[in-house]
């Protein structure tokens, strides 16, 4: 069972990222998970994306590259 | 005679017929076995229906020479695009520079905001075709001016505007580029030509749906917003986004409409005709003694529609005989473009319009002719 802090989740300003954060991900076969944005965070959009602690700089880079303006917090600070 | 063989179907700058078969079984599959809404949800139907929503954007903007698909909005219709701008600009006492081919799309709203913001409209000087007189630009006052308006092909005649060259002279100037007749028949670089917007509609030259269409905005934060309501984004403000494609997507977009216009993007056919038959077609019809073509002076500044006009017929008896004796569908009229008959001197009785399609061969062409002989023969 993967531990909550090893766990991240990225909330996004529009649906647009999500996507292109989501479609990149894909193509690299990074796993993911989109889940609904957490109650306990201030969202932006209805999706956000759950990843692996050890895969976060795949989707910074993305991000960066991409020009995605995105947030990224532990999943155990949070409650969905 | 009715020939199921001839495609009788010459009314595509009103909406194009038929669609590339991808489009219908898109939104067949969007509506029976996708689903989904735009964002809003985190299931995977939702994520699906944002993927493809997305997709088609991007499609969209690359078609259209737009580099960043953010830029890039769906709207319903050029219509509502075109509104978007003249409504969203603050064009108060300002001047409003356009071509003598707009259609109502644009004089509506611009008449209105005449009365409302004492707006001064003014006409780009113009060759009897319609097309805008390059080299009389230099004459114009462009101080004060707050937005230049082109329909970049006319939907009477299918004159082609020279939009690179006015927007050099306004080149300090917002333009507002119609695409409705454009976009899916000649390339168009956006981001070449410099366009500040650009309308387009998603149901004719791009073979989509209708309630399809978008505008691309070049600089959003000049614009103010026409509609507002949620975005599925900043839901804890009642603020719109300020950022884009946000800003200006308020409510849900036409989901199923989109699936189809990314199908018809995706799967556009091969024409089936050359240029040259195109050309033919209104040379000869034009060696017709008793009909007058209404088209482009220059053929390299010739869109895929022209108007004729019959001296014994009037264009609705034509496009009466034309239908009932030989299935022929086409549009009489003023064609919602009152300004652009005015110009070429066909108000107000209008024409006859031939708008012609991917799908349609040389042979369709010569049976037009041959159609459009006897009837001046009778």
């Amino acid at each position: 069972m993967i531990e909550a802090k090893a766990v991240k989740i990225i909330i996004f300003q529009s649906t647009r990222d999500v996507i292109k954060l989501e479609r990149n991900l894909s193509e690299k076969k990074i796993p993911f998970k989109v889940i609904p944005v957490p109650r306990s965070v201030s969202s932006e959009c209805g999706m956000a994306i759950e990843i692996e602690e050890v895969n976060i700089v795949h989707a910074e880079k993305i991000a960066f590259q991409c020009k995605i303006d995105l947030k990224i917090i532990n999943r155990n600070e949070v409650t969905l | 005679m009715r020939n199921r063989q001839f495609n009788t179907y010459f009314d595509n700058a009103a909406t194009s017929f038929p669609k590339p078969k991808a489009v219908a079984e898109a939104i067949s599959k969007y509506l029976i076995k996708a689903g989904g809404t735009y964002g809003r949800s985190f299931y995977n139907r939702a994520l699906k229906a944002s993927e493809v929503v997305e997709g088609c954007r991007d499609l969209t903007a690359h078609k259209l020479g737009i580099s960043d698909s953010s830029r890039l909005i769906f709207t319903s219709n050029a219509t509502e695009a075109i509104n978007i701008v003249l409504k969203g600009l603050n064009l108060s006492d300002r001047t409003v520079y356009i071509t003598p081919m707009e259609h109502n799309a644009v004089m509506r709203p611009l008449l209105r905001l005449e009365k409302q913001l004492h707006i001064k409209i003014r006409y780009l000087p113009n060759h009897a075709d319609g097309r805008v007189d390059i080299d009389s630009l230099a004459s114009l006052d462009a101080n004060d001016t707050g937005l230049v308006v082109i329909n970049h092909i006319s939907n009477v005649n299918g004159v082609i505007q020279p939009v690179r060259e006015i927007k050099d002279f306004f080149r300090h100037t917002p333009l507002l580029i119609d695409a409705a007749q454009s976009a899916g028949h000649i390339d168009i670089k956006a981001e070449e030509i410099n366009a500040d917007f650009l309308a387009f509609t998603g149901h004719k030259g791009l073979l989509g749906p209708t309630g399809t269409g978008g505008l691309y905005i070049k600089d959003p934060e000049k614009l103010n917003t026409f509609i507002e309501g949620g975005t599925g984004s900043l839901s804890e403000s009642y603020e719109m986004p300020s950022f884009m494609p946000d800003k200006f997507s308020a409510g849900t977009p036409n989901i199923a409409g989109i699936y189809g216009l990314r199908a018809a993007i995706l799967n556009k056919p091969e024409t089936m005709h050359k240029r040259e038959d195109f050309f033919e077609l209104i040379d000869e019809i034009s060696q017709i003694k008793r009909y007058h073509v209404y088209k482009a002076v220059n053929k390299n500044c010739q869109g895929d529609l022209f108007s004729i006009r019959h001296s014994k017929y009037s264009s609705s008896q034509l496009g009466q005989i034309l239908y009932d004796n030989y299935s022929v569908e086409t549009r009489v009229g003023l064609h919602c473009a009152p300004l652009a008959h005015r110009t070429i001197g066909t108000f107000p009785e209008g024409t006859l319009r031939i708008a012609i399609s991917v799908y349609h061969t040389e042979k369709d062409f010569e049976m037009l002719v041959d159609i459009l002989k006897k009837i001046d023969r009778s």
